[in-house]
């Protein structure tokens, strides 16, 4: 299981635009890398990203593999997102 | 070691095996830019893209193509109105065209994402926003990529 860790601001007034930030714990592995023996190690990525505000999807993001989506194999950071309260 | 065994039946199953996994090892999946056309053919069809309103940053220089910071703002105020539907970056050179799209409405404050992307080699990478009303607005911006990531 991923590790998510959101930041967002402690106060916002309405309308006010804020920033959230996501970080998710994720090797995002490519399915392309060879561990030591040689053996293909397996594909794992985090394919979609949803952040819903009162069940409204406010925003989304589809993340692809081998391609680059993501940060260091370690962990994710998919959206630095700003939006609406 | 004489010469009469340099063909010896163990140095041909050394040398043998030796090939065949060479063999075995699948030919690199190397993308063309022919490849993130037909990416963005998919999903935005033969409708033509406009250049600006889009602002992509990357770095000219990546040092670590395992982690590339990526910036993308879209020029839009981001009402019911006029807003950014979708936003889709793509890669010339890596194995797969695709890299993210990202999906916005207008509960968006801002059409402006950041994330990090891995780059298999230098390369120009392409970012295509798609407006409410259909319009397509693109840009693209080169990055030399010094350690390319091992996505092979």
């Amino acid at each position: 299981m991923a590790m998510t860790r959101i930041a967002a601001p402690a106060q916002a007034a309405a309308g006010e635009i804020i920033q959230l930030k996501v970080l998710i714990r994720h090797p995002m592995e490519t399915g392309y890398r060879r561990d030591l023996y040689g053996k293909q190690i397996p594909r794992d990525i985090l394919k979609r990203f949803e952040c819903r505000y009162n069940g409204e999807t406010v925003f989304a993001a589809e993340l692809f593999p081998a391609v680059a989506a993501d940060p260091f194999p370690d962990f994710l950071y998919p959206s630095d997102r700003i939006w609406r309260t | 070691m004489s010469d009469k065994h340099l063909l010896s039946r163990r140095r041909v199953l050394e040398y043998g095996s030796g090939l065949l996994a060479i063999a075995m090892i699948p030919a690199p999946a190397i993308a063309a830019p022919t490849d993130a056309d037909a990416a963005h053919q998919a999903l935005f069809g033969d409708r033509t893209v406009t250049e600006g309103r889009v602002v992509l940053k990357v770095p000219p220089i990546s040092e670590n193509g395992y982690s590339v910071p990526l910036s993308v703002e879209v020029d839009s105020p981001m009402t019911e109105n006029d807003h950014v539907v979708r936003i889709a970056i793509f890669s010339e050179e890596n194995p797969l065209p695709d890299v993210a799209r990202f999906e916005l409405g207008p509960r968006a404050g801002k059409a402006r994402i950041d994330t990090r992307i891995r780059l298999g080699n230098t390369q120009k990478i392409r970012a295509v926003a798609e407006m409410n009303d259909g319009a397509l607005y693109g840009t693209s911006t080169f990055s030399i990529v010094t350690l390319a990531a091992r996505v092979l």
